[in-house]
């Protein structure tokens, strides 16, 4: 684990060339437009400004500090600049930006471009999320591939050992170049280099027995652009290359200690001393996209793409039981990789015409075919004769056509009506001794209406209906697979009762309102209220098991309301609410079933203003509030689980102090509270916390509460 | 057994043994560039000479500027900080190329109380002929990534350009990441609400932005995705997940049937808490079925903490997206190793 502290500094070469920068962007040598009044080259040369400070906050921050650079509690730098000058002779510009250069989350980028003809750019961008957990752990190695306890019982006593706070950080590098040959050809090339490393949560276990274990981030993602983009009257065509790149320094996992099930298994098991991580991988694709204005009224689009994907990572060493080995051996596919292949070939065409002044329609159609070229071999040993796989990997492809068609009509009196339809059939190869309910084809077909009326030049609306049915073909049998007779074994294994949430049967009813009003000039209104209802229809047995319904609401309303002249005040709020309910049991004295509701309720408030002349404030508020239910009923009626409140709220103000037209002092504060009665690791009432096998356990602050202080000096020129 | 070499694990661009490439390249560019744009300044602003005939911005743009100057209702000289205003590019139209000439707006016709509008006002006027308003700009922005603009769903649920863009001011929000969500949940009010929740990507800290995954000017992928898929478009950031491996969870053809990309109460964005998230598609063969509870024990029974608490199923299916484990062992099947 990295234990650093994650502040970003500049290093000399940086800081040199950031220094260099800010001397080519100086005021001097600026050449001024003689002709114009000083005051209208204010509003028409580019601006730069440069902002410099401290920040500081009260403490350490779980939640508060787990994205923006403000994880530690201290002093830090607040430094950001923007930096423009555009010789108007030539149209070029020079720009260069930096932002969060005092926290762990630094932004810089430079560009120099020739409008119309060249660009290029370099970019730098840090982001670095922080876990809102806290551990405690004896776990030995952390950050690295290799893991140890340093004890091996059945039970560890609960950990009192901290861990450093885990932590992952993105490096994100990029660069691009475009080149306009003329007024219709352009070439562009990207490339970007994301590193990312730290570490973050992971486990093993077997149904008795969990274990903590760290996964190691060390990894590169590249990813290649190149496109030539032709850009003519009636015609426009786009075609390039585009390769992405993983690569992982660690494949594998290895852990020495700990419980003895996981440390020690007996053949036929195999121990859980080696964990395979994610395995580098690789993809090429070519696409051309193009569009042909056939009239002036009709216009057709088209998207071709073939992408060869491939995964050849070498497989991890896997370790040998206690006692023999298995037949067949430790790796029984005799492969040393997958010779994982994925072939997708894409091709996407489109149709919009506007045949009469109030008549648009359009329609699209797109097919795409994944198809997993994977090796298939047999990787594992089955002895069975009633076993829930063949032994075999099995490659999933996927075809998916979808359509749409889609018409609009202008009515009178400011009325418009669209309707629509959408169709998505899924294929999907099922080979395989399955044990999850599948099918081979799922088809949803969608019916849309939608009216909307400029009411008034200050009111407009729309309401739209959408109607959705997914079905498809019959569900496969769960069968198991029987190494005697090499045949799967006739009829039905398992309950065979569930229907699969991404592949069930759903008719969906969703109705959808938008307002928005003005009733005086300077307040305005808006409505926006969504229901959506999903029924899963019957089940597979009288069971019905898995997910019956589904429903969604929303309600939001936002108002703006400008005061006068000097103060402007806007709020909104939000109501959300989700709900499904889900049953799940193997019989009827085990059937239980679950209530799984959120409700979301969200406020934010904003203010702007001028105190005086040289003084203008703004503040914001916003306050979030959490409820999560779980309502179980029937064999688990006695068993039921305390709901999840998560409450933030966040008050920001600001003053900028003017010193003259160009510069500025500007405070900070913010204050943010966090409370939760979250029981996922910190337990609730008489439940105690959750304490892994090996003792460790996680902790996660109840009652956050953080104070942010900050002083930056801006200041502007050109 | 440990740390394995990248010498010759993929063929492609990569740069083998290079791991720290992202620094060589930001320092030594950074320097390049610098030193660059240090010496061809001098030179620059040596021709910054150019003037502008009968206009402040463009050739004969005082038919506009000399009424809209910044004490008029509608102040328009900022465009001179933008690309738009940028003289020099010969590809660009001018007042009049966005406005249209607009005759009886500079000339008021006599007997009209009020001066009529320009030809394309844009602003809140573009709603009486969004599709008008809009060819303005697509007959420049049809090439490249506007491509799929007609057709798209902006473009059909008649989103005007202008009620995204800002074109007078050098600060376009929707241009900014930090400040790109806001003009965003103008509309989206269900993503605002979302990307609030204690499971977010780092939107609201300006560090990621709507357009990293949606492409809003159209695309040939669902839901305006930037890649052809959203898989693909959840890769071009978490390409850890995208194997393929040995044996994969089947519904990752598609992340958004266990993640909510935009916010979640659940960590790691999951829809649901598991174990219920699980018991959507898992048949109760064994333990599978479980009860939530908070029954002593780590175990995987019913109504214990082991399927309950912590990271519930994934305790022990810890590799849900996918392994590469080729171990010969029945219980591999299950993500565990």
């Amino acid at each position: 684990m990295n234990t650093q502290t994650r502040k970003a500094t500049l290093p000399l070469p940086l800081k040199a060339s950031v220094a260099a920068t800010l001397i080519a962007f100086s005021t001097a040598g600026q050449a001024a437009d003689e002709d114009l009044d000083p005051e209208v080259l204010r509003l028409i040369r580019p601006e730069s400004t440069v902002s410099l400070g401290l920040g500081s906050v009260s403490g350490d921050s779980q939640r508060y500090g787990m994205y923006n650079g403000q994880h530690d509690s201290g002093i830090f730098g607040i430094g950001e600049f923007s930096l423009v000058r555009r010789d108007d002779a030539t149209g070029t510009w020079l720009r260069a930006q930096g932002r969060n250069l005092g926290i762990p989350q630094a932004e810089l980028r430079v560009e120099h471009e020739r409008q119309g003809h060249w660009q290029y750019f370099v970019e730098y961008d840090q982001s670095t999320r922080y876990s809102p957990y806290t551990f405690y752990s004896n776990l030995q190695g952390v950050g690295s591939n290799s893991l140890s306890y340093a004890n091996t019982n059945t039970a560890q006593p609960r950990s009192t050992a901290k861990l450093p706070d885990m932590s992952v950080e993105r490096q994100n590098a990029r660069l691009g170049f475009n080149y306009q040959f003329s007024r219709d050809l352009e070439f562009r090339v990207n490339f970007q280099n994301t590193e990312k490393k730290g570490e973050r949560q992971f486990g093993r276990g077997t149904p008795s027995v969990q274990e903590f274990l760290v996964e190691p981030i060390d990894w590169v993602t590249r990813q290649l652009d190149v496109v030539l983009n032709y850009t003519g009257n009636k015609f426009q065509l786009s075609g390039g290359y585009y390769g992405s790149l993983f690569q992982n320094a660690n494949n594998q996992l290895n852990i020495d200690g700990g419980n003895t099930a996981l440390r020690t298994a007996a053949s036929p098991n195999l121990p859980f001393t080696v964990m395979s991580l994610a395995p580098d991988n690789i993809a090429h694709q070519f696409h051309l996209t193009g569009a042909y204005q056939f009239t002036d009224k009709t216009r057709g689009t088209f998207k071709v793409a073939r992408t060869l994907a491939s995964q050849r990572d070498s497989f991890v060493s896997v370790p040998a039981p206690t006692g023999a080995i298995p037949t067949g051996g430790l790796n029984m596919s005799g492969r040393g990789e997958l010779g994982g292949r994925l072939d997708t070939t894409l091709v996407n065409l489109g149709l919009t015409s506007r045949p009469m002044k109030n008549l648009s329609m359009l329609a699209n159609v797109r097919y795409e075919d994944r198809n997993d070229n994977t090796a298939v071999a047999r990787y594992i040993n089955v002895t069975s004769a009633a076993s829930s796989t063949d032994g075999y990997n099995e490659p999933r492809s996927l075809s998916t056509l979808n359509g749409k068609f889609e018409t609009s009509y202008q009515l009178p009196a400011g009325y418009r009506v669209t309707g629509g339809i959408d169709y998505e059939e899924k294929e999907r190869s099922i080979s395989g001794v399955r044990v999850v309910g599948y099918r081979a084809r799922t088809q949803e077909i969608s019916e849309r209406i939608e009216l909307k009326k400029s009411l008034a030049e200050d009111l407009n609306g729309s309401l739209a209906y959408i109607h959705s049915d997914r079905s498809g073909s019959a569900y496969g049998i769960l069968q198991t697979y029987n190494a005697t007779t090499g045949n799967v074994n006739p009829g039905a294994s398992y309950s065979n009762g569930m229907q699969p949430i991404y592949i069930a049967d759903r008719i969906r009813n969703k109705v959808r309102l938008f307002t928005d009003w003005t009733p005086l000039e300077p307040l305005n209104l808006q409505l926006a209220a969504e229901s959506a209802e999903d029924n899963y229809g019957a089940g597979r047995n009288s069971l019905d098991i898995g997910v019956r319904r589904g429903s969604a609401q929303l309600v939001s309303l936002d108002a703006t309301w400008a005061i006068n002249d000097k103060w402007r005040v806007n709020g909104w709020l939000s109501r959300n609410v989700t709900r499904m309910d889900q049953a799940d049991g193997s019989s009827a004295a085990t059937l239980w079933d679950a209530s799984l509701i959120n409700r979301t309720d969200t406020i934010g408030i904003g203010l702007r203003g001028k105190l005086t002349g040289t003084i203008d404030v703004g503040a914001d508020a916003m306050l979030g509030r959490d409820k999560s239910e779980y309502k179980q009923a029937g064999a688990a009626a006695n068993s039921q689980i305390p709901d999840i409140r998560y409450d933030q709220t966040t008050i920001k103000f600001f003053g900028r102090y003017a010193l003259d037209k160009d510069s500025n002092l500007r405070l900070d504060l913010v204050f943010d509270h966090r409370k939760t009665n979250d029981w996922t690791w910190n337990g609730a009432g008489s439940s105690g916390a959750y304490v892994y096998t090996d003792g460790s356990w996680v902790y996660q602050d109840p009652n956050q509460k953080i104070h942010f202080i900050g002083l930056t000096y801006n200041f502007a020129f050109r | 057994m440990n740390a394995k070499s990248h010498q010759a694990a993929q063929p492609g661009f990569s740069i083998p043994g290079n791991r720290s490439i992202t620094n060589v390249i930001i320092y030594a560019l950074w320097f390049i560039a610098a030193a660059f744009l240090t010496t061809t300044h001098a030179s620059h602003a040596a021709e910054n000479k150019a003037q502008v005939k009968n206009g402040i911005i463009f050739d004969q743009d005082a038919k506009c500027t000399k009424c809209h100057d910044e004490n008029e209702s509608n102040p328009v000289l900022s465009i001179g900080k933008t690309r738009h205003g940028t003289r020099a590019d010969g590809r660009l139209p001018s007042c009049v190329g966005c406005h249209g000439d607009s005759d009886t707006h500079v000339n008021k016709p006599e007997g009209k109380k009020e001066r009529p509008k320009p030809t394309f006002p844009f602003g809140k006027q573009t709603l009486n002929d969004i599709t008008a308003h809009n060819e303005v700009c697509a007959s420049c922005h049809k090439g490249g990534k506007f491509i799929h603009w007609q057709g798209s769903a902006h473009s059909a649920r008649d989103v005007a350009c202008t009620s995204c863009h800002q074109l007078h001011t050098a600060h376009d929000k929707v241009k900014d990441k930090r400040t790109q969500p806001e003009v965003c949940f103008t509309c989206h009010k269900e993503q605002r609400s979302l990307v609030n929740k204690q499971s977010h990507h780092p939107i609201v800290e300006g560090k990621v932005a709507c357009s990293d995954c949606h492409a809003s000017h159209g695309s040939a992928g669902p839901k305006l995705m930037q890649r052809d898929t959203i898989a693909d478009t959840c890769f071009t950031c978490h390409m850890e997940k995208r194997g393929p491996f040995v044996r994969k969870h089947e519904p990752a053809e598609d992340c958004t049937i266990c993640h909510n990309p935009h916010g979640s109460s659940v960590d790691n964005l999951l829809k649901t808490r598991p174990p219920y998230l699980c018991q959507q598609c898992h048949e109760p063969q064994t333990h599978q079925g479980g009860i939530s509870g908070f029954n002593s024990g780590t175990g995987a029974g019913t109504r214990t903490k082991g399927i309950t608490m912590g990271r519930s199923c994934l305790n022990c299916h810890t590799n849900i997206h996918g392994t590469n484990n080729p171990a010969n062992v029945g219980n591999e099947r299950t993500f565990r190793r």
